[in-house]
């Protein structure tokens, strides 16, 4: 049987697409709150700094700064980690829709 | 001048369908792996340290307690973290988590210039965490415990005072990170 590159594509751009949907569902639902968490605890520092009496030292201050840009940090890794986990299912949906496809085509199983 | 242009149009489709075998080839009777799987282990003692870490901040948030009264709870997670982190390295020692130094340009400076940037002089700046994105997280929550208990220590007399919300949620993001990965991970997503 011969393949049909447009059908082949179909199937792999729609396998993808279910795929990459899911990236941005997880954007929404973890990303963007939690960014929004985050900025609330520049709020709370600044309180913290200026409140009488203050509440941080200016030493332990400068410990949650660096402690925000890490907390950035692992909510980028996280979105990565989520859009790596789309690609390695994108990239096996793909191959196993076209799997019957091309092994008919070439007749051994290549996939 | 026109053939060799001819002859390359001519072959397209034949070059795309070898470059599509030699996508294929390598991938052949196997399926496509990018990050480590779930792992039960990581997800029960993140869980666990979640849990316990809410208990600890709110008790020593209504007491005022000081870091040397309570260093028991940081002896007993340290390590425990540590061991994580070393457990998701070995699982996948050459493993990669890209574009996490600049994220895809959101950050053109990059992490390190970033670290630097929020380190005071004469402390260590975290080097660029290594391994999969796995145990990327796991490095970024055990360096986050490691500073919460510096805060703590620099806090002094002043202790964790109950309106000082910053520390905890700082923590509380890494640790959700890495169980919302892990969850997912375990949903199949």
């Amino acid at each position: 049987m011969a393949l049909d590159a447009d059908a082949l594509l179909s199937t792999m751009s729609q396998a993808a697409a279910n795929a990459f949907g899911q990236v941005w569902k997880d954007v929404k639902n973890y990303t963007i709150p939690e960014l929004r968490k985050l900025a609330g605890t520049f709020v709370d520092i600044e309180l913290g700094l200026s409140a009488r009496p203050p509440y941080y030292t200016k030493e332990s201050a400068d410990i949650l700064f660096r402690m925000q840009v890490r907390a950035t940090e692992s909510i980028l890794t996280a979105t990565t980690a989520l859009t790596m986990m789309a690609v390695e299912k994108a990239l096996n949906e793909i191959l196993a829709a076209v799997k019957v496809a091309i092994n008919q085509a070439v007749k051994f199983a290549l996939v | 001048m026109a053939r060799p242009r001819a002859r390359l149009i001519m072959h397209r489709p034949a070059a795309l369908w070898l470059l599509l075998l030699m996508l294929l080839v390598p991938l052949t009777g196997c399926s496509v792996r990018l990050i480590q799987p779930y792992d039960d282990a990581i997800e029960k003692t993140v869980s666990d340290f979640y849990e316990e870490f809410l208990r600890f901040t709110t008790v020593v948030g209504r007491t005022r307690g000081t870091y040397t009264d309570n260093r028991e709870f940081y002896d007993k997670w340290q390590p425990k973290l540590t061991t994580l982190t070393a457990r998701a390295m070995t699982a996948n020692p050459s493993g990669r988590c890209p574009s996490t130094e600049t994220y895809g340009g959101l950050l053109p400076q990059g992490v390190t210039a970033a670290r630097s940037a929020a380190t005071p002089s004469g402390v260590r700046v975290d080097t660029a965490p290594a391994g999969d994105c796995t145990a990327q997280l796991l490095q970024l929550l055990e360096d986050q415990f490691d500073d919460f208990s510096k805060f703590h220590a620099a806090q002094g007399t002043l202790g964790l005072p109950p309106e000082a919300r910053a520390p905890r949620e700082l923590v509380l993001t890494s640790v959700r990170a890495v169980l919302y990965v892990e969850l997912a991970k375990k949903q199949g997503k």
